[in-house]
């Protein structure tokens, strides 16, 4: 009797083990594509229209779509390319579509584009060329482009008596000071999940030049962080002048996104720096109303006794479509065919409408239905005669790290000074350009 | 009433007032998470504390449907239960043994059982994955569970072989005289008295299998295979949040965890101190 019992749990165990995927074998193929458009994203339907419609087009095929909050995204994306494994289809930024290709990991897609002109004639060429390596290669399909500026909350402003954004360092120490004294805090960002980059890579901008952020994160000057001519140091500087003034809060580090942006809501917090997303963010969270009447924009100050470009801006393509170099000739096809879809003109304006700027050409009907915000930034952005990718997007991912999680982290504390923080990004990038010697 | 009684009875009530209080501040943010999962998104933001201008009711249903708890919610009680059974059954197999025989080489075997409480999960994620990619067993619940118990199985060996090994060897004896073979005596007398040992394993086994992320994200790649962790997080998109939902959502799938403890709260309280007292 007992003999039995143990056979069948065992027995049970082992059907549930072996014979679950067997039983369960999809007899379609499986196209798998992963990114971080959650099910509650506003773009998550606009997707899944579209891989509907794929299966119906294509009825052997199934598409798995695997949409994760964005940390999990990042951490799996690691797990599988260090197995070697990659999705079909994965949504890297540009510095990682490089370090992925260069691994065989990321498939090239530059003999792709060639074939398909059409294609490729849809998608703007300073994307294209901003995707490839210096031997021309392509690791990503262009889709979606930033532009960092300075938002800023009107109501916050009237309350200190501050007419508009401040256009030099100097007038942003001031009005710094003013804010504080109606209680509130100049700037905030999500310290807790390390939302430095974009900011670092502006100040890094003005110090350094546009230039030289390429050359630190790509170029010759990988493993010259710690070298002042470079400018990383004098950047860590200014931000730890913007700390040591109180213009963030107290705490910055373990402050969660959504809390700071419910506090710029709030009207508690003055300015905000980041990306082109914020639009529809504001929208969202404070409503229309306060996105049209409290929200204001401009370019970050330019810090005149700075030796960088003092109207440089960060932003540009920064987000596109990876596919696996893994897959077989009767895939390879399929997948190329979703990622057209994905990265349509229609896509694209789904996209623009939730203030995702991006790198397809799309009517101009949907850009007239844009808000003002985001239009201006299209405006500066094609003006500028300077715009760097930030460092989260364009550097190695231990050198990413090392600037979001520890260098600027530790000013914000105290724990390190610019130096030592500086030091700390060199040591990482070291490390890597060593070992991959 | 005597005054010595008045008195005795003012202490009484005076010295209960601290854990009104703290029962107060315990309820605090479930209060605060209710009143949450019913406000819109722009409330939250503009009036986190108070409470809603509106009651969105509708946000459990719309939690429920867009968050697929469902599917989610029954994932995870596969899991648990796949989890439970693979770890009670292994480690009460083999604690009975440690705990209960004399033989060589049973330090090692203790040892062995153990010694896998050190491995980190981060150190062997990466093996496990390529395990896992050669038996095509992605998005296989039962697999994921097998995984779980092999981190739990060492734990719970230590506990268990702890709690077997003080159940008197007079009443095995006896047990054995009345007939008993030595599956009557794991059976009918070390099982129902290691039962209060069982329930604190099993509770912290299920606690771990019920929250464990970081193999589900890997192990999962079926959005309809995730688990509830996973799941959950799907509320954090990275351009905007939806933590009303995320609240609604996890009010949902706490309702029977908090119906399980209310119905079998004595047993757990009583296998956590006997396994605190004993382990």
């Amino acid at each position: 009797m007992k003999g039995a019992v143990i056979t069948l749990v065992f027995g049970f165990l082992a059907f549930l083990l072996v014979g679950w995927n067997g039983i369960c074998a999809q007899e379609k193929l499986v196209i798998r594509i992963m990114d971080y458009f959650v099910p509650t994203d506003t773009l998550a339907p606009h997707f899944e229209e579209v891989f509907r419609k794929f299966e119906v087009d294509f009825p052997n095929v199934r598409v798995q779509h695997e949409g994760l909050e964005s940390a999990d995204f990042r951490t799996k994306l690691a797990v599988e390319m260090a197995a070697g494994n990659p999705p079909d289809i994965s949504y890297v930024v540009v510095g990682l579509s490089w370090e992925y290709g260069e691994q065989g990991l990321l498939m090239n897609l530059a003999p792709v584009f060639e074939q398909e002109r059409e294609w490729r004639d849809t998608i703007v060429p300073t994307a294209i060329k901003a995707f490839s390596t210096p031997d021309g290669k392509i690791y990503a399909v262009p889709f979606v482009a930033q532009i960092g500026g300075l938002y800023y909350n009107k109501n916050v402003y009237e309350r200190a008596g501050i007419a508009g954004p401040p256009t030099t360092w100097d007038e942003l120490l001031e009005q710094v000071e003013k804010i504080k004294k109606v209680g509130a805090y100049a700037f905030v960002t999500g310290g807790k999940e390390w939302r430095y980059a974009w900011f670092i890579t502006q100040l890094l901008v003005r110090t350094a030049g546009v230039d030289r952020v390429y050359q630190l994160a790509r170029g010759s000057e990988v493993t010259g962080w710690n070298k002042p001519e470079n400018g990383f140091i004098d950047a860590l500087y200014l931000f730890k002048e913007l700390i040591d003034a109180g213009a963030f809060p107290e705490g910055l580090n373990g402050i969660p996104r959504d809390i700071a942006r419910m506090m710029f809501v709030q009207n508690q917090v003055a300015m905000y720096y980041e990306g082109s997303w914020k639009v529809n963010v504001w929208k969202n969270l404070g409503g229309e109303d306060f996105l049209n009447n409290s929200v204001g924009w401009s370019l970050f100050p330019a810090v005149p006794k700075a030796k960088g470009d003092q109207d440089g801006m960060v932003g540009g393509p920064v987000h596109g479509w990876g596919i696996s170099a893994k897959l077989d000739e009767t895939k390879k096809p399929l997948v190329i065919e979703l990622v057209k879809r994905i990265t349509s003109p229609v896509m694209a304006a789904r996209f623009l409408e939730n203030a995702q700027p991006v790198v397809v050409k799309v009517d101009e009907s949907v850009m007239a239905r844009l808000h003002p915000i985001l239009l201006r930034q299209f405006e500066e952005y094609n003006k500028a005669q300077k715009v760097a990718l930030p460092t989260d997007v364009i550097c190695v991912p231990p050198v990413d790290n090392a600037i979001k999680k520890i260098a600027v982290p530790g000013i914000v504390d105290g724990s390190l000074t610019p130096e030592e923080a500086a030091e700390e990004v060199n040591r990482e990038a070291e490390k890597y350009f060593s070992a991959k010697q | 009433m005597s005054l010595r009684g008045k008195r005795q009875e003012l202490i009484e009530v005076f010295g209960r007032i601290p854990l009104y209080l703290h029962t107060l501040l315990l309820l605090i943010p479930i209060g605060w998470m209710v009143v949450t999962s019913m406000k819109s998104l722009q409330d939250l933001y503009t009036n986190p504390m108070g409470l809603p201008t509106q009651w969105h009711v509708g946000n459990f249903i719309k939690a429920v449907q867009v968050g697929r708890l469902q599917i989610y919610f029954k994932n995870t009680l596969i899991v648990e239960v796949l989890t439970l059974s693979c770890t009670l059954l292994v480690a009460s197999f083999v604690a009975f043994v440690l705990s209960r025989f004399r033989f060589r080489g049973r330090e090692f075997l203790y040892l062995f059982f153990t010694a896998g409480y050190m491995i980190s999960l981060h150190s062997v994620l990466i093996p496990l994955y390529e395990i896992a990619r050669s038996l095509n067993a992605f998005n296989n619940l039962a697999f994921l569970s097998l995984v779980y118990s092999a981190f739990e199985i060492p734990f719970s060996v230590l506990v268990l072989t702890n709690f077997m090994s003080q159940v008197p060897k007079e009443i095995e004896e006896s047990a054995i005289i009345d007939g008993c073979g030595y599956w009557g005596v794991f059976t009918k007398v070390v099982m129902p008295l290691s039962r209060d040992g069982i329930l604190a394993v099993a509770t912290l086994v299920a606690l771990h299998a019920w929250n464990e992320l970081l193999l589900a994200l890997v192990m999962l790649n079926n959005p309809s295979s995730r688990t509830l962790p996973v799941g959950l997080r799907g509320f954090f998109a990275e351009h905007l949040s939806q933590p009303t939902l995320l609240f609604a959502a996890a009010l949902v799938v706490s309702i029977p965890i908090m119906a399980l403890y209310a119905l079998l709260q004595e047993r757990f309280v009583q296998g956590i101190t006997l396994g605190a007292l004993k382990g």
